[in-house]
């Protein structure tokens, strides 16, 4: 583009702008646009600033490292330059905040420095040969279609799924205190610190709005590169079905403008992807590969620790044909790839060695608890109760079955979401096309291997996220392959069919998360405030308020079986959700009313803030009558009564209520 | 890219800044294109006038366990300019701290108090006579009820209940033993007995709604969980939406509240909902209504003393009639805490100051008469029953008498949830397990055992309904009933043979209230005649017979019975329409009242008469 094109560009724009604001005056949709910049805009420009200093960076570390990746594909050099940047971004702001130095003026710093370079520089300039492709094919607008709504949900408040308990609490510690939550007593303290770290550049720099906008982009770099992806396995015509495949889906519309830790994983998914068929084309030449996957895979175990779950498929998928085939410089190949194995843990040290001082595990608190060994069973991550259709081989067996066929009900049951029907349906010509197609066998493989992995231990649509555009493009790979068996005069007529069905699928799929997102246009533009949205879409908001309103930030909140903190500033203990281990061990050891008290005492806590929960028998079905007894009804019952006794009660909305402890 | 970066980065700043620059300056109606609404002017603080007297018509008095009567005085405003309260006292020794003072009496005592200002201006005066050993009578408690007797003296029933409780078609009478041995057939009961312990009724759960308050007793019935009206609905995942008033005898009626309602209280023909933006209530034909109160949230839960409503905002506490568009807006600055308002009887009380640091302020309805209480300290759950305005504080249960005499502290630790009032007794839930129970009119207290944690969920019409949660066992709702029902407002002080008619009563607007050491009730009904109604209480099965004669000198007795009502028991019946006296002298008209028990339990309730304007 031309600066003159751009320029007009811009002109008009602004002209059409001027025009819509004045000329319209009162007419809503245009002032719910004014709004919209205005309210959201500057924290999506704060998260475009993050990524640009990461591309920034990146750019050079690509160059150097991968001279020749991508060559012939622009957008998915970018994401790779992105990916890399971002590694670098947020292993600096990791390394600040674990010496408490991750402040305002540092992250201004972090992502200036590379924004500075990035306003002067040379531009990218495409090699002749590039392949453009078409970027903006009627399946580009029905994919925009699906995911705009999103644009709308980045503005609204941070309350999806963790997001209102321990993301957006986690970065307003780190904007506080310049470092991470080190507090036992906090869930968000055992929370990997990548994205946070990166959620505190884009804050520090725009507001907590950014978070979201930020954990958008990066999920829309995963999709695209699964639309790289798809194209480079299947050719050309995959990009299309993959987009409404991938965009076709209710859990990935739900959390693609949420700040979460699932699918922003999926650019470095797609990127270890992509260099890993670079790599298995030329299995004894792994060139600075090795290095760029140590750094992709850092990036991502930084920000959550199940990330190898779905990368360590891809080295393995590297490996096995440098083990299989004795190519030239395998030794040195093989050497690299363990030692790009390994060196992700370098980057989850800080937040290892942190739990280790802090709670006495790495891995705390999904492990190291400390249980009584008699209630083992009952003080660990319950798959049953957590995951729905449970644990085990059963189970893990069913979960493609629940996963893409059982439908709304899996969704609103029990709250895992799911993915559209399309994998089941194109799994025959997926079979089919891995037999001419030698590079989609690879990731194939790596995905089969991820998905399984996912299937035992996780089951949770949500965390099959950063796999999901792997999954998609090869459905939508075995999608086109199908429809290659269709006869030549009927195969017009069958792809338009095709593609009105992707289309009339994907919208059906899509309908509750649009609805839900455009519930949000509201404060996204401006209309409603924060705290209003929240009043709506939780029934703690009340709670919430009255907390901010009545309570000191300097005093202590000790959360009973609460889950909803969103911008509360006090300290708070044992927030959780599900259920509640570490606070069910606490009150367990507590043994009493009393003695639960004095733990209250000794932690400082004025306030209490109780839900009415109850534990479904029928839920845990791997513990004893006993067992369950004292882990779970026993602890309800002394957390009862210590308030009855103890605490005199000062508001209550709904299931909720807040409690002052009487310390005289 | 790089190029384009500075220029998008340009482009939103500028239109950014434009955009957002006409957006403050357009309201927000005219940019989604809404009808303009006008919010009202928040009010100012509650100005503490100066007072010009003396809230009630006596001093509060309290007596000491040695003997010693504590006595205190409210201001109707703030402490005038100059001016200062003077105690004098005649048989016994005065010590006195401002608007509290301390009577060690030796014999028959008088207390008279002034506010006087510049030492020469008396603005108010009020005085109190007692005499040593109890304020006002001595009162007996026979476990069923308390009665006022000379000391000494015994309260029976005959013939005595099995184990405590009456059997169906069984007629008891009251008689008062006296000192000297003699008896006395019906002396002066208290209204309403105390709470038996033979009448459990269990429902398996207690905690089946998405609201801590539900299911709860509101009037007769419960408003409980799930449109079926069933208590033992699964807890988790209940809505307000989802709500049903279940009362004796009747289906279960579904309540349809406005959206995201969870507050309800009683009404007089249902219940009434106050949610955020909206106040609604129904009745029992189904209807409902909602109306729009404004876009600020009201605070806390709302009261209602079965006629008037009331709800706090920040600014200000609105007191109306429940199906009145019309509120008076008081002036207040409620505190944010679960219930900060109470309102009865022409008085409401307000939690009032920021957490930590709240008083109660007692004011009338019309706005013209208020007192902060300043020696009561972090108070809560504030609330009416008859002339009595009760509230806790962390040491216990505290009432004063709104006409003045008696003021009560009855150390307890209270569990959560508000106390509620049964006819002369005030209840509430003791921390750990048992309800605690004080008599208004005589002070005393009693205890009784409930079982595992309690927590009280409404007294009406001689029922109590508590959520338990023993130690080993699973949550239950508990219903609780009086043994014996009697209908006597304390302190309805007669003028010979004549009952005054005074505001409050049990539940009604204007009562008529039983003479003395009688069954025989006599009364003026006045030249405007009336309609005579008797209230029914909710207990299962028929009803119990009420036959009424009026009659007089000068008229043909009539005799009535109660009249079948759809709405069922627990409700005012009417009785009997009373016509307007002519104009000669008037007549003398007597009604004589007999009863016999129902099914679980005896009772007569109270007989009120309406005056022709109030007669629905």
């Amino acid at each position: 583009m031309t600066r003159q094109r751009a320029g007009l560009i811009v002109l008009c724009l602004a002209w059409f702008g001027v025009i819509a604001m004045f000329a319209g005056q009162g007419a809503r949709p245009l002032w719910l646009m004014a709004g919209w910049i205005t309210t959201t805009g500057p924290g999506l420009l704060a998260a475009i600033a993050v990524l640009g200093s990461a591309w920034a960076w990146g750019r050079p570390m690509r160059r150097w490292m991968l001279p020749t990746a991508g060559a012939a594909d622009r957008i998915a050099r970018g994401i790779v330059d992105c990916t890399l940047g971002l590694v670098l971004l947020q292993s600096v702001a990791v390394l600040l905040g674990t010496v408490g130095l991750l402040t305002v003026p540092a992250a201004w710093i972090v992502v200036g420095s590379g924004l500075l370079p990035l306003f002067a520089g040379p531009d990218d300039r495409p090699p002749a040969t590039e392949d453009r492709g078409r970027p903006f094919s009627g399946w580009w607008i029905a994919a925009a279609a699906l995911l705009a709504p999103a644009l709308l949900a980045i503005g609204g408040p941070l309350l999806a799924a963790d997001e209102g308990q321990y993301h957006r609490r986690f970065v307003e510690f780190i904007l506080t205190h310049g470092s991470f939550p080190a507090d036992a007593e906090d869930a968000p303290t055992g929370f990997a610190q990548g994205m946070h770290a990166l959620g505190t550049l884009g804050a520090a720099i725009g507001s907590i709005g950014a978070l979201r906008p930020l954990a958008f982009l990066m999920g829309l770099g995963g999709i695209l590169m699964g639309e790289r992806l798809a194209q480079r396995l299947f050719g050309r015509l995959a990009g299309g079905p993959y987009l409404l495949i991938v965009c076709g889906a209710a859990t990935a519309l739900r959390v693609v403008p949420t700040f979460n830790t699932d699918l922003t994983l999926a650019p470095f998914v797609g990127v270890a992807a992509w260099l890993a068929l670079d790599w298995a084309r030329e299995p004894g030449k792994p060139a600075g590969r090795p290095w760029a996957l140590a750094l992709v895979g850092g990036g991502a175990l930084s920000i959550k620790f199940t990330a190898p779950l779905f990368l360590a498929p891809l080295y393995l998928v590297v490996a096995i044909p440098l083990l299989l085939k004795p190519v030239a410089g395998r030794g040195p190949a093989l050497a690299r790839l363990a030692a790009a194995a390994v060196i992700p843990l370098l980057f989850a040290l800080p937040w290892l060695v942190k739990n280790q001082i802090t709670a006495g595990h790495p891995l705390w608190p999904i492990l190291g608890m400390d249980a009584p060994s008699a209630l083992e069973a009952a003080f660990v991550f319950n798959l049953t109760a957590n995951y729905g259709p449970g644990g085990g081989l059963e189970a893990a067996a069913r979960a493609p079955w629940d996963l893409f066929a059982l439908g709304r009900e899996f969704d609103r049951r029990l709250y895992l979401g799911r993915f559209n029907a399309w994998p089941l349906v194109a799994l025959p010509g997926l079979f089919l096309a891995l037999r001419r197609r030698p590079e989609a066998r690879t990731i194939a493989i790596a995905a089969a291997l991820g998905f399984v992995l996912w299937a035992g231990p996780l089951r949770r649509a949500v965390y099959l996220l950063p796999l999901w555009p792997l999954l998609a493009a090869l459905t939508a790979g075995g999608i086109v392959e199908m429809m290659r068996l269709i006869p030549q005069p009927a195969l017009n007529p069958a792809s338009v069919a095709g593609a009105i069905l992707l289309g009339a699928v994907a919208t059906a799929e899509a309908a509750a998360p649009w609805s839900a997102h455009a519930d949000l246009a509201g404060v996204a533009c401006g209309e409603q405030t924060l705290e209003e949205a929240a009043e709506e879409a939780i029934p703690d908001a009340r709670l919430l308020r009255w907390l901010r309103e009545n309570t000191q930030p300097d005093e202590t909140i000790a959360m009973l079986w609460g889950w909803h903190a969103w911008d509360l500033p006090n300290r708070l203990l044992w927030i959780g959700a599900e259920d509640f281990t570490p606070l069910r061990l606490r009150i367990h050891r507590a043994g009493s009313a009393e003695g639960l008290k004095h733990e209250l005492v000794d932690r400082d806590v004025r306030w209490i803030v109780h839900r009415d929960v109850l534990f479904l028998r029928g839920a845990y079905p791997m513990v004893s009558d006993d067992q369950f007894k004292q882990a779970f009804t026993q602890p309800l019952h002394i957390a009862d009564e210590a308030l009855n006794r103890y605490a005199t009660r000062r508001f209550a909305h709904g299931p909720l209520t807040v409690w002052e402890l009487d310390r005289k | 890219m790089g190029r384009l970066l500075p220029i998008l980065f340009a482009w939103a700043a500028l239109t950014g800044c434009v955009a957002g620059e006409l957006r403050d300056l357009t309201p927000r109606e005219v940019r989604l294109g809404l009808p303009r609404s006008s919010e009202p002017r928040p009010l100012d603080p509650p100005e503490e006038r100066e007072a010009r007297g003396f809230l009630l018509g006596t001093p509060l008095t309290e007596v000491g366990d040695d003997g010693s009567v504590r006595l205190e005085v409210l201001l109707a405003g703030s402490m005038p300019r100059l001016a200062r309260v003077r105690w004098t006292a005649e048989g016994g020794v005065l010590t006195d701290d401002g608007l509290t003072a301390t009577l060690v009496p030796d014999g028959p005592w008088m207390v008279r108090a002034e506010l006087l200002q510049a030492e020469q201006r008396v603005l108010d005066r009020i005085s109190m006579a007692g005499e040593p050993g109890g304020i006002p009578v001595t009162a007996t408690w026979n476990r069923l009820l308390v009665g006022r007797l000379p000391a000494g003296g015994e309260l029976e029933v005959v013939p005595p209940l099995v184990d405590g409780a009456m059997t169906p078609g069984q007629t008891v009478s009251l008689r008062a033993r006296l000192p000297d041995g003699t008896t006395t057939p019906w002396s002066t009961a208290t209204a309403g007995g105390l709470l038996g312990a033979g009448d459990l009724a269990p429902w398996p759960a207690a905690r089946s709604c998405d609201d801590v308050a539900f299911p709860a007793r509101i009037g007769t019935g419960h408003v409980a969980c799930g449109a079926d009206g069933g208590l033992t609905t699964f807890r988790s995942r209940t809505r307000a939406e989802d709500l049903a008033l279940v009362r004796p005898g009747s289906q279960p009626e579904p309540i349809t509240p406005p959206a995201g309602a969870s507050s309800v209280v009683e009404g007089p023909d249902g219940g009434i909902v106050v949610a955020g933006e909206y106040l609604g209530g129904w009745r029992d034909d189904g209807t409902s209504f909602a109306r729009f109160l404004g876009d600020r949230a009201v605070r806390g839960r709302p009261a209602s003393d079965g006629i008037t409503v009331a709800f706090a905002r920040a600014d200000r506490v609105e007191v109306g009639a429940w199906d009145s568009p019309a509120r008076v807006q008081l002036p207040a600055r409620p505190a944010d805490v679960e219930r900060p308002v109470a309102v009865g009887f022409g008085w409401v009380a307000i939690v009032e100051g920021r957490l930590g640091h709240e008083r109660l302020r007692l004011q009338d309805t019309a706005g013209r008469r208020s007192a902060t209480l300043a020696t009561t300290l972090r108070p809560r759950e504030p609330g009416f029953a008859g002339t009595w305005a009760w509230w806790l504080t962390a040491d216990g249960l505290e009432a004063l008498s709104l006409e003045g005499r008696a003021r009560i502290r009855s150390p307890v630790e209270a569990a959560p949830g508000r106390p509620a009032a049964l006819d002369d007794w005030l209840l509430t839930a003791r921390r750990g397990s048992g309800l605690h129970a004080v008599h208004l009119p005589t002070g005393l207290t009693a205890e009784l055992p409930t079982g595992g944690l309690t927590q009280l969920r409404g007294a009406a019409a001689g029922r109590a309904t508590t959520a338990q949660q023993p130690a080993d066992g699973a949550d239950r709702l508990v219903g609780w009933s009086t043994a014996l029902r009697l209908f006597e407002e304390d302190g309805g002080a007669t003028s010979g043979s004549i009952p005054r008619q005074r505001a409050g009563g049990h539940g009604g607007s204007t009562g008529v209230l039983l003479p003395e050491g009688e069954r025989t009730l006599r009364f003026d009904p006045g030249p405007g005649g009336g309609t005579l109604e008797a209230w029914i209480s909710d207990l299962p099965g028929p009803w119990a017979a009420i036959e009424v004669t009026v009659g007089g000198p000068d008229t043909t007795g009539i005799r009535a019975t109660p009249q079948a009502s759809p709405e069922g028991p627990g409700r005012w019946v009417r009785l009997t329409e009373l016509p307007a006296a002519p104009r000669t002298p008037i007549a003398r008209r007597i009604v004589d009242l007999t009863w016999t028990a129902g099914p679980e339990g005896g009772l007569i309730d109270a007989i009120r008469l309406l005056p022709p304007q109030l007669t629905r």
